[in-house]
């Protein structure tokens, strides 16, 4: 059984950081590809899965400015807590904002325990165990503490927020994304990580991981990438005279006259489900839809990636906007 | 801008030029007729210059290719008013040259602003280009080289646009403003008028049979008919056009309205009162956009707004051209046929009436918001204009002095005064000062491009002053010359260190098209998805 505990209020600096260790686990690590789901506020502040809860990445995240050995300690320890518990994580990382290079042997963004110098491990150490005693009322275990501490990794968040955001999806270097932009995604992420914070799971019990999506506290890897690519089509929409090249073979052999009012047309029906917040719903589900289906089949052009399956078409779209709207996709991945 | 290749050709024959370096580069040959301005003005005009080519060459049948880096490789194709741009993988088509200047303003170099007929006024390609580049015909140093819809104080606004500061040449005579109000309140009148006539006289086509003069009739209902077609063309593309801008202008409007309803709409927590609400039965967890896309794409749209207007006013001034070709058609009719003419004409047209009443009332909004922004603003910047005015003149003076120490010129202004009369290569040596003058002053990235460099029988000193110059502009030169018999040696310019020399004597008279070029001038454009 494990049962959720803690869960804090954050503000600010504190949810910056906290949607920094969501981007982090999603694009920075080796390893970010095997990661799909972000479970908010639950086991931690942040903690990732594989697609069946079968890995789980466990982030504690902190944005304090001066981090003393011993607070670092005191942060380390729902990690630990996580680590005795019943549910096996793959990895513990506390993600900060930076640590002092004197702490450390080496300067480094990503690294182990055994990277900071003997002074500071015994104080790292010791402020754990205080923390761990002072929620418990018992002390922690001597050889897990050891054994945890080999575990755990420390990962400085020192990129900004729109270095974050840029790292979700590789467009074409032709895109350009400007910053204002590229904060006003890490702000949206970071209000939906908020809302999701709001459901309350104190005191429940689950004995499986898998119990936890039942809460509907977690974002997909999809879900961000959507949003990523749907600001990214918003910029695109009137943009001049130019045509997708994916949608060249669409209207090739048309009047030159029909062409202009087709895409202007298919710009304004995008430009109208965009401002249409009353059918959001149906729009994202398009929207994710085809992001899958492109990024599955990266050989296939606009009109076979309609035909693989019949799509969910919002009121204010139609077949040549969908079309259009794929061969912005695939113009811009 | 480095131009790499140029390369012209219909199918039949062709001709590629890839020669040139980002040096000094000298084309030349051993008398004229060997297709030197053709490679130069095939240059300008695949950059959307207006053709200034040499009679008896049908430009209008050719595809004009360019290469040329600037901030990364373009590739561009133009036939007629139609062009083609390649730039990293991205195709861009446009039918007309505004188009294709808003695309060169967006995306290669923004082009200065100036106020024209009392409206801000991206100025035309043509204009623009004169800064760098002489042709070889029409030089005027006393005005624009060809003229257009602009004039030699324009090209002057140009420069203090290109220069930063704002340019208001408004002497500001509201009143005139006031007329043309009024002139237009006028035609509004007319025009109810006219189509309360039709109205009135439905039959009135039917009289047009009964002319006595009947062949004569006949010959000009033909002639009539193919001008008509071309005025329904025009009008056919210019309604289109107009039709999109309205529906754009419904579109922001339609799109202002969405996000009101939303907001009065807005759903409130019945329990607690915020207006967070989570749908925890649903996947989409964000907004379906945020306020810097609204933005962007409202803005997107007005601009395209914006573009859509000068593109009507293009085709309006096509369209007026041929209006009056059949005006002067109808005037050398005897004034029996032309009036029936002129009423059948009309009356084919009564159902345009409506629309130039629209047109005409939008217009007359237009011109009061106008003199609502005119009397706004006002111009301290004429100071600047002077200052600016002088430095580049005196560039100029100083340029000359190189060039001729001796010479009795020396420039007041940037054009020189009218009717003054050139001798020998004084007017060649007038724009040379100009166009480096221009260069130094504003530091632009284009190349300087010059046909026929020593025309007027430029002394060999002063030729190897310019050249020496033209090496210290440290940028792009393109230069053509044609070198008389006893000057003529194949290494003329070639012996001289720092220059691309380019030999064209080997070509036949009027022959540089060739067959032989055809499949690789193919080859460049079917890269544009162009084809014969």
């Amino acid at each position: 059984m494990y049962e959720f505990t803690t869960s804090e209020r954050t503000v600010g600096i504190a949810a910056e950081y906290e949607t920094k260790a969501l981007l982090y686990l999603m694009s920075y690590r080796k390893d970010s590809a095997d990661i799909d789901t972000f479970i908010i506020d639950c086991f931690n502040d942040v903690t990732g899965s594989d697609n069946d809860l079968r890995k789980l990445w466990d982030v504690q995240s902190k944005g304090d400015k001066n981090l003393s050995p011993k607070l670092i300690g005191k942060y380390l320890v729902t990690l630990f807590q996580n680590f005795v518990s019943n549910i096996d994580f793959e990895h513990y990382i506390l993600l900060v904002r930076d640590i002092h290079k004197d702490y450390l042997h080496k300067e480094k963004v990503a690294f182990g325990f055994d990277n900071f110098d003997d002074d500071r491990q015994t104080r790292i150490k010791n402020g754990l165990k205080q923390e761990y005693e002072r929620r418990n009322k018992k002390a922690a275990d001597d050889i897990a503490v050891d054994y945890f501490l080999t575990k755990v990794m420390f990962y400085c968040a020192k990129d900004k927020k729109q270095e974050f955001v840029k790292k979700i999806i590789k467009f074409k270097s032709k895109i350009h994304f400007q910053d204002t932009l590229l904060e006003a995604i890490f702000d949206e992420i970071r209000n939906e990580q908020a809302k999701l914070k709001t459901i309350d799971v104190f005191g429940k019990k689950i004995s499986d991981p898998q119990e936890v999506l039942a809460y509907k506290k977690h974002l997909s890897r999809t879900n961000i990438e959507t949003l990523v690519v749907n600001r990214f089509i918003g910029m695109e929409l009137f943009n001049d005279n130019t045509v997708p090249f994916e949608f060249m073979d669409i209207i090739r052999g048309l009047d030159k006259e029909d062409v202009k009012d087709i895409i202007q047309d298919c710009n304004a029906d995008i430009g109208r489900t965009l401002f249409n917040k009353n059918n959001g719903y149906a729009f994202w589900y398009l929207l994710e839809e085809i992001l899958t289906m492109v990024k599955k089949n990266p050989h296939l052009d606009a009109q076979q990636i309609y035909a693989i399956k019949p799509l969910r078409i919002p009121y204010t779209m139609n077949e040549m906007s969908v079309k259009y709207l794929i061969s912005l996709i695939i113009g811009g991945l | 801008m480095i131009i790499n290749k140029v390369g012209f050709g219909n199918g039949i024959d062709s001709y590629i030029e890839d020669r040139f370096e980002n040096t000094v580069n000298v084309i030349y040959s051993d008398d004229n007729n060997k297709g030197k301005t053709l490679v130069f003005q095939a240059i300008m005009f695949a950059l959307g210059n207006e053709p200034i080519f040499p009679s008896g060459f049908f430009y209008r049948e050719y595809y004009y290719y360019i290469n040329f880096e600037h901030n990364g490789r373009y590739e561009i194709v133009r036939k007629g008013d139609s062009f083609a741009v390649l730039k990293n993988e991205e195709l861009s088509l446009f039918d007309n040259v505004t188009e294709f200047k808003y695309f060169f303003n967006k995306n290669i170099y923004k082009l200065p602003i100036i106020t024209k007929d009392k409206k801000e006024h991206l100025v035309d390609l043509f204009l623009f280009y004169q800064i760098f580049f002489v042709g070889q015909d029409k030089r005027n140093p006393s005005n624009l080289i060809q003229k257009g819809r602009y004039n030699k104080d324009e090209f002057i606004d140009m420069l203090c646009s290109l220069n930063g500061y704002p340019i208001t040449n408004i002497n500001e005579k509201s009143e005139e403003l006031e007329g043309e109000i009024k002139k237009l309140k006028e035609e509004i009148n007319t025009l109810k008028k006219l189509g309360q006539f039709f109205d009135e006289n439905p039959n009135l086509a039917g009289y047009v049979n009964k002319s006595k003069d009947f062949e004569k009739h006949v010959e000009a209902t033909q002639k009539l008919k193919i001008l008509n077609e071309e005025i329904t063309e025009y009008k056919k593309k210019r309604s289109r056009e107009i039709n999109r801008k309205t529906r754009l202008e419904f579109l922001l409007n339609e799109l202002n309205s969405l996000n009101r309803t939303l907001k009065q709409g807005r759903i409130i927590c019945s329990k607690c009162g915020s207006d967070v609400i989570l749908y925890t039965n649903s996947d989409i967890k964000f907004e379906v956009s945020n306020d810097i896309v609204r933005k962007q794409v409202k803005s997107a749209i007005n601009s395209q707004i914006q573009q859509k207007q000068e593109v009507i006013g293009e085709l309006s001034r096509g369209l007026n051209k041929v209006q009056s070709d059949l005006t002067n058609f109808l005037q050398d009719m005897p004034e029996e046929i032309r009036k029936i003419l002129l009423y059948s004409d009309e009356l084919i047209q009564n159902n345009e009436l409506d629309e130039k009443l629209h047109e005409a009332m939008l217009k007359l909004e237009e011109l009061k918001q106008e003199k609502k922004n005119l009397e706004d603003s006002e111009g301290k910047a004429k100071q600047k204009r002077i200052e600016m005015t002088k430095e580049i003149v005196s560039k100029m003076n100083y340029y000359y002095k190189l060039v001729d120490p001796r010479g009795q010129l020396h420039f007041n202004k940037i054009f020189t005064v009218n009717n003054i009369t050139f001798s020998g290569s004084q007017e060649q040596e007038y724009y040379f000062c100009r166009v480096l003058a221009l260069s130094d002053y504003f530091a632009h990235d284009f190349p300087i491009v010059i046909d026929s460099f020593r025309d007027g029988e430029l002394s060999t000193r002063k030729e190897e002053v310019m050249i020496e110059c033209y090496k210290k502009a440290n940028k792009q030169i393109l230069l053509s010359a044609t070198l008389k018999e006893e000057e003529y040696s194949a290494t003329k310019y070639s012996d001289i260190e720092g220059i691309n020399a380019i030999d064209y004597s080997e070509f036949q008279d009027s022959k540089l098209l060739q067959e032989e070029y055809n499949i690789r001038f193919a080859k460049l454009i079917g890269k544009l998805g162009i084809t014969f």
